[in-house]
């Protein structure tokens, strides 16, 4: 039963997606066009008057004290998918909120901790859509030799997705009858992505770089991983009480 | 129609789950001596600093009990809101809010002292360092709290978004208080672990001395802000009352 | 837990609604409302707009909870059982509660599946018949008519076959076709089925009618049902 009404609500959020395709393209969009811009201004001030070159992975000069080379380009990646995910993430319910049939759902006999699961795993989906297209225009702008060093960074970039689409899609239940509530998910989300942001930044960039040991990547993941867990079981226990009311 | 007295009755009454404390004028008087006591143990009995820090540890007796209480006040919030949601007649509904509110007045303070002290200490006044990059990180956190509850117009869901997000909100506490002890690149001086109390015995006294006098200013606060919050509510009715007749 | 239930619904009410207050902020919409309908009742729910009608609809419906009081649907707590009580009511509301970009077929498909219908295909396709959609039931619910989204909405309602139904004002804006096939599906479950209409034009749903009452200043009044006779054809 259980499982036959998770397939009925995930089956109904990929043909509402799949319809359009406005989410997942804007997300795309979004992030490829954020990057372009970071690309650009960067090149136009590395070759400014000192006339230096744009730093690829393996050769970059390094500052005694400043950032690693992947550090940079690592956080503006994960600022860009937070921000894109955010994009996703607001449309949690927007097919129930615009076609008015919030009430349609609720009055379906199912475990509201379903209804989490559901909306959690759509968003996680979308993401990955969007980061199998980003990713790879990141390595092409960024990394250019290094590139496929990328690819290990899969369980960094898996156990960050599950962070944003679980914290993201209980806050984004907790502003469903906000007012203005697509200015209050992000002022909200944003602090509790934070942890996730700092971790998924660090564990690309050392992967990246390739210097960094591997004890610190594992304690990144671990450390995603533990964020994860906390927040499932916090969404497992409250979700019944947020849409109760 | 209910009785308007017996309406108005458990409003007006001190609430429930402190009433078994003591009463708030002497929370006032307590913490106004020991906190004087503080100050003077602190620097008329306890021994300079030996271990570098020397004259500017002296605000570590009154940054590390800030510190501790707004934790403390997060730990309420936490409790209440747990309550709350697991059964209709908890602590009054006054008492969470205040707690976070009187949370973040406290973690205001934390800033302040400490970037007094960093200054002082490590002559910086910010360092973007696993602890207060963390607090800061709370800070936020609990700040959206506030803006969660104001954008939702119904009560009883403005209730119910509000305690969840109370006890989401507390997953930074730990992380905060771990920051110091487990993350390895921070500046934070570490003064009280488990294994060993690295302070002597007149320290110890003044730190303690310190920290219950910002826990029961904690308290007297806590209360006034409930019995204001009660009284508020119980002139709502009077005046909602008086529209009917 | 049985034991109070059977106290309340102790004279075979099917719906037994006992002290019920519904707060908005300090707006008190319902005001101990007290309530019992036997298996089959038919109940029309007069009063003006905005006098709680849709609020102590939602309440037996299990969308939204009282601020006080309880109710029982169908032997269920509102309260303690909700999952039990969703699967016996059927509810219309003010909008169809249908996905504009899925088919009308795609859309009961839905909510079979999550009533956990057995053989949901065949029960869809049964539903677009009675309420004589199975042309159209290839076309998106947006694309529909505001009449057919309504007898499509009225087919979600009773998908599950539920033994209560919640009607608020399914007359509302509704054109001459969808209001007969209305009529038919009421004609079929009038007796069968426990139903509670709101409405504030009584004359079509009379002829059904076991019960009358008034929501007025969040309390429900008794209305005689004679008054009502002069506006019954």
């Amino acid at each position: 039963m259980a499982g036959r009404q998770l397939i009925a609500l995930l089956r109904r959020d990929l043909l509402l997606e799949t319809r359009r395709l406005q989410t997942v393209l804007s997300m795309v969009i979004f992030a490829v066009v954020a990057m372009v811009v970071v690309r650009y201004g960067w090149s136009a001030d590395l070759q400014g008057p000192s006339g230096a070159s744009f730093p690829s992975g393996d050769t970059a000069p390094v500052g005694e004290a400043g950032p690693t080379v992947g550090a940079v380009p690592a956080a503006m990646l994960w600022v860009i998918f937070v921000f894109a995910a955010m994009l996703g993430l607001s449309r949690t319910f927007a097919h129930e909120r615009e076609d008015d049939c919030l009430d349609g759902l609720l009055l379906c006999p199912v475990d509201r901790v379903l209804v989490f699961c559901a909306k959690a795993i759509t968003n996680l989906a979308l993401l990955l859509v969007m980061q199998v297209v980003a990713i790879p225009v990141f390595g092409l702008f960024f990394l250019e030799g290094s590139a496929v060093r990328l690819l290990v960074c899969t369980p960094v970039v898996l156990l960050a997705d599950i962070g944003l689409a679980s914290v993201g899609t209980l806050v984004a239940t907790m502003v469903l009858h906000a007012r203005s509530r697509d200015l209050v998910l992000p002022v909200v989300l944003l602090p509790l992505l934070v942890p996730v942001v700092i971790a998924a930044t660090s564990a690309t960039a050392a992967i990246v770089d390739r210097g960094a040991p591997l004890a610190d990547v594992l304690g990144r993941l671990g450390f995603l991983a533990a964020y994860d867990a906390v927040f499932l079981v916090l969404a497992w226990g409250t979700y019944g009480l947020l849409m109760r009311d | 129609m209910t009785p308007t007295v017996a309406r108005l009755a458990p409003a007006g009454r001190p609430a429930s789950l402190l009433r078994g404390l003591v009463s708030a004028p002497f929370l006032y008087v307590a913490a106004a001596l020991l906190l004087s006591a503080g100050v003077l143990l602190a620097f008329l009995v306890a021994p300079l600093d030996a271990s570098g820090l020397g004259f500017t540890q002296k605000i570590f007796y009154f940054h590390a009990a800030i510190a501790e209480t707004a934790l403390i006040a997060f730990a309420v919030a936490l409790v209440a809101a747990v309550l709350r949601l697991v059964r209709s007649a908890g602590p009054p509904a006054g008492l969470e809010v205040a707690a976070v509110r009187l949370g973040l007045f406290f973690s205001g303070l934390v800033m302040v002292t400490g970037m007094i002290w960093g200054r002082a200490a490590w002559g910086v006044w910010w360092a973007w360092e696993p602890r207060l990059t963390t607090f800061l990180m709370a800070l936020l956190v609990y700040a959206a709290y506030f803006v969660v509850r104001g954008s939702i117009d119904d009560v009883q869901r403005r209730e119910t978004v509000g305690s969840v997000y109370a006890i989401i909100a507390f997953v930074t506490v730990p992380v905060t208080f771990f920051a110091t002890r487990y993350l390895p690149e921070g500046l934070h001086p570490v003064v009280m672990t488990a294994s060993e109390a690295r302070m002597e015995t007149s320290m110890a006294l003044t730190f303690a001395v310190c920290t219950l006098g910002m826990v029961a200013l904690l308290a007297a606060l806590l209360r006034s802000e409930v019995a204001l919050a009660a009284g508020a509510g119980a002139l709502d009715e009077v005046k909602d009352l008086l529209e009917e007749r | 837990m049985t034991g109070r239930s059977a106290a309340v619904t102790q004279a075979g009410a099917w719906i037994a609604v006992e002290g019920l207050s519904r707060r908005f902020g300090r707006r008190e919409v319902l005001r101990e409302v007290a309530l019992e309908l036997p298996q089959g009742a038919f109940l029309l729910l007069l009063g003006a707009n905005g006098a709680g009608k849709t609020t102590l609809l939602r309440i037996l419906a299990a969308l939204l909870p009282p601020s006080s009081g309880r109710a029982e649907v169908a032997g269920h707590d509102i309260r303690t059982e909700p999952v039990a009580v969703r699967r016996a009511v059927g509810y219309v509301g003010h909008t169809p509660l249908l996905y504009r970009d899925l088919t009308a077929a795609e859309n009961l498909r839905f909510y079979a599946d999550m009533y956990g219908l057995p053989d949901p295909s065949a029960r869809t396709a049964e539903m677009l018949d009675r309420v004589e959609l199975r042309r159209r039931s290839h076309d998106a619910a947006g694309e529909l008519s505001r009449g057919m989204r309504q007898r499509l909405a009225i087919a979600r309602a009773l998908l599950h076959d539920p033994s209560v139904l919640l009607l608020d004002e399914p007359y509302g804006g509704l054109d001459d076709r969808a209001a007969a096939v209305l009529d038919r599906i009421l004609e079929e479950q009038a007796g069968r089925t426990t139903v509670v209409l709101v409405t504030h034009e009584p004359a079509r749903p009379m002829r059904w009618a076991t019960a009358v009452r008034e929501v007025r200043d969040g309390r429900l009044h008794p209305r005689d049902v004679h008054v009502l006779d002069a506006g019954r054809r």
